[in-house]
């Protein structure tokens, strides 16, 4: 079972997702913030995360930061979702590690090429 | 700047009398060197004069003696001598003092010493004074006519005898021919010999009896001075004469007298006081010019220091900092403001380099903005808030800098200068702008995310009716989060432009309460309660604005508090105030969170607050409309145990109705 964790404080972002991957027999986990998505990172260990860049409490680029210092979580990819779009932050995002970059509003039809690219090649 | 006058004029003063007193002194010295030459030219030339008389005189007597010597040798003289002839001797003596009109006397005088014969013939006239017999006893001894004197001829006219023996063949003295001859009438005393100024000549016999002056009416004037010792002294008083003389003397070659040569040392000084006197005019002269030039100097450099306090006085006053460098990047001036923000004193600063005192940390432009305009020659103005001035202590201050170049009249660069404006507010301000776009961004793309992700996936995927649904739904509420969104940026936007328009009027509290809330009450029937609004005083106020902001606090009331809680809205009247109360009993707040809650955009952390859709504006807009009708807001709370919202509004005055846009 592919195992995608998509974090985001948007209920409807969430579910957006949920709905684009529905189809693929992806395992969706949820998580509503930066503290609960590094939680659920170790403890389900998703082979991607979707992060939100603005959450309450730590960040998207914190939350990215962490799991790629962290050896369990390291080989994890991290695709950002960000409402900002300068370059500042695509640089700041691919500085913390992130594996891809996407800036909303998204296509999830890109978005869905994107995580089947991952988990193709990795099954 | 008083204190600065004092010592530039104390400095003109000293420097003023330095230059007099040199004048002065080299006045005085010169007027001394002067005297003292002329004194010695006086002296020399008197001495030459002396000289030149004594030797004139000298002459003058040898050729009276050759003549007395003619005359003894005549034989008619023997004859005359031999048969002592009377009245032979008085032709003899009248023919003589016709002949020879220089001799004012003649006397033939017999061997005993006895006048024969006498002319002019008032024997008693002729001096029988101890000189004239003199003259006949040293004729005895010597062969020669001797020269005797000074002694009075006839009318008490002062001169010389001179007597010779007249002799036989055989050498026996028979008798003497004695003349007499004036001082007076010594040609060189006369005409020859110039006196000097206010002077006069003395032929002294070498005792010091002096013969009188040329002068045939004056008395004669006895000298006790003793000429060898009174002789080479340059200046010396002379008894019977006044004050001190310049005196030159000389001997008569052949002859036991002196000629002396006097003149008043004033009259010889005279040039000398010319000289003097010029000088003290020059010095007065040249004193009043520099004091005139002192004069101007000083009031020039009063000018410049007032031009300079006042140049200074501006700079300080401004608000800014600014500085001031001459052509090579060094501190000529800095005013108070930049003292302060760089921590370096004026006086420490002038003469360094400009990048000693201000230190400038840049985040993306190198170079000092002040050195590049010298540099450039053309002004450099600072953009953004990126520059920061670096103080001595290591404080930062973020400043902009506006810098040009200084050029004189020819268009000669001849410094820069800078102004360095605090823009911490503005850099603040720019942050703040900038925040709030992200915000706004974020706040606007987040239903764009929704409305073009659902769209999308129903466009392209097939999707079963269950979840289209959904998709639509979230379509939908997210178009509306957008319109509100919207409508609340307007409505900030509008209050932040001070461009809302109010109109006050008295307002029923109870009456607008049920018509903003009717659908809030119906919605949330076993929830809402109005309580104490009937009875309540008008208020002044905005009809929709009261409205608006009652229904604001309420929904936000009933959306951050769980199902089932109540929430009550209540009035009270206090003084000249109504207080309207919104109480909710959700999950409260802190207090940071309290007083944070009216900022834009500010939404709690919370997770129930974030789990509910809401654009962080909505107490932003309610409290500014309050203050838009003169009233206040403030929220407390506990956190756990809801929270209340106060609202306080004027009380109406009778009949108080007011337009204000």
């Amino acid at each position: 079972m592919k195992k995608l964790l998509i974090a985001d404080d948007e209920p409807g972002v969430r579910a957006l997702v949920r709905m684009t991957l529905l189809s693929e027999s992806y395992e969706i986990i949820e998580a509503t913030d930066g503290r609960e998505a590094l939680e659920c990172a170790r403890d389900d260990r998703p082979s991607m995360v979707l992060l939100d860049v603005m959450m309450p409490g730590p960040s998207g680029f914190d939350v990215c930061r962490e799991l790629k210092s962290d050896p369990a979580t390291a080989a994890i990819t991290v695709v950002m979702l960000t409402a900002q779009a300068q370059d500042y932050d695509r640089d700041r995002g691919l500085a913390v590690g992130a594996d891809a970059y996407f800036t909303k509003p998204f296509s999830p039809v890109a978005l869905l090429k994107k995580v089947d690219e991952v988990f193709g090649g990795s099954f | 700047m008083a204190s600065e006058r004092k010592p530039v004029n104390r400095l003109g003063l000293l420097a003023l009398i330095v230059l007099v007193v040199l004048i002065g002194v080299t006045g005085a010295w010169q007027v001394l060197e002067t005297r003292r030459g002329i004194g010695q030219q006086a002296q020399a030339g008197n001495t030459a004069l002396a000289r030149a008389a004594a030797s004139a005189i000298g002459t003058e007597i040898e050729t009276q003696v050759d003549r007395t010597r003619f005359m003894l040798a005549r034989p008619e003289l023997h004859e005359i001598f031999l048969e002592r002839d009377g009245e032979r001797a008085q032709q003899a003596v009248d023919f003589i003092g016709v002949l020879y009109p220089d001799f004012v006397s003649a006397a033939m005088i017999d061997a005993d010493g006895d006048v024969i014969a006498a002319w002019p013939a008032r024997p008693e006239v002729i001096g029988g004074d101890a000189s004239s017999e003199e003259g006949v006893r040293r004729a005895r001894e010597v062969s020669a006519p001797v020269v005797t004197g000074p002694v009075v001829l006839r009318h008490g006219v002062q001169g010389i005898h001179i007597t010779g023996g007249v002799r036989t063949f055989d050498g026996r003295r028979i008798g003497f021919l004695r003349l007499g001859f004036p001082v007076a009438r010594f040609q060189a005393l006369r005409a020859d010999i110039g006196v000097p100024n206010e002077g006069s000549l003395f032929l002294l016999e070498a005792g010091g009896r002096s013969f009188g002056t040329p002068d045939e009416e004056s008395t004669s004037v006895m000298l006790p001075v003793e000429a060898e010792r009174a002789h080479g002294q340059s200046v010396a008083r002379l008894p019977g004469l006044e004050g001190e003389r310049i005196v030159g003397w000389a001997r008569v070659p052949n002859f036991d007298w002196v000629v002396a040569v006097e003149q008043p040392l004033a009259a010889a000084l005279r040039p000398a006081t010319a000289v003097a006197t010029r000088m003290g005019f020059i010095v007065l002269l040249v004193s009043m010019v520099a004091a005139i030039a002192a004069g101007f100097v000083a009031r020039l450099l009063r000018k410049l220091t007032r031009e300079r306090n006042r140049s200074t006085a501006i700079l300080d006053s401004l608000a800014d900092g600014a500085v001031t460098t001459d052509a090579r990047g060094r501190i000529r001036t800095m005013n108070t403001t930049m003292e302060g923000y760089t921590g370096w004193t004026r006086a420490e600063a002038f003469g360094r380099p400009l990048s000693d005192v201000v230190t400038i940390a840049d985040e993306e432009v190198q170079g000092d903005p002040l050195l590049l305009a010298i540099e450039d020659g053309r002004p450099v103005v600072s953009r953004g808030y990126t520059r920061s001035l670096v103080a001595r202590d290591g404080r930062l201050t973020k400043i902009g800098v506006n810098a040009a170049p200084i050029t004189d009249g020819d268009g000669r660069m001849i410094g820069g200068v800078a102004l360095y404006r605090d823009v911490s507010f503005e850099s603040e301000l720019d942050q703040m702008k900038t925040g709030l776009v992200s915000t706004v961004s974020h706040e606007l793309r987040t239903p764009l995310t929704m409305i073009q992700g659902f769209s999308e996936l129903l466009l392209e995927r097939d999707v079963d009716r269950k979840r289209a649904r959904e998709a639509v739904q979230y379509i939908n509420s997210s178009a509306q989060r957008l319109s509100r969104l919207i409508e609340d940026l307007l409505q900030v936007s509008h209050l932040d432009a001070g461009r809302v328009p109010v109109r006050l009027a008295p307002v029923d509290v109870a009456e607008a309460a049920e018509e903003a809330l009717g659908p809030f009450l119906r919605r949330y029937t076993d929830r809402l309660f109005l309580t104490d609004l009937q009875g309540l005083p008008p208020i002044v106020g905005d009809r929709d604005m009261v409205t608006r902001i009652l229904t604001n606090l309420v929904s936000n009331a009933v959306k951050y508090s769980p199902e089932g809680t109540r929430v009550e809205v209540r009035g009270r009247r206090d003084g000249d105030r109504v207080i309207l109360e919104v109480v909710d009993r959700g999950i409260g707040m802190t207090s940071d969170e309290a007083a944070r809650l009216f900022e834009k955009f500010f939404r709690s952390t919370h997770p129930d607050v974030q789990r509910v859709s809401g654009t962080g504006l909505g107490l932003y807009i309610t409290r500014g409309l309050v203050q838009l009708q003169g009233g206040t807001i403030w929220a407390s709370s506990q956190p756990g145990s809801g929270a209340t919202f106060t609202v306080a509004l004027p009380v109406a005055a009778a009949d108080e109705a007011k337009e204000r846009v």
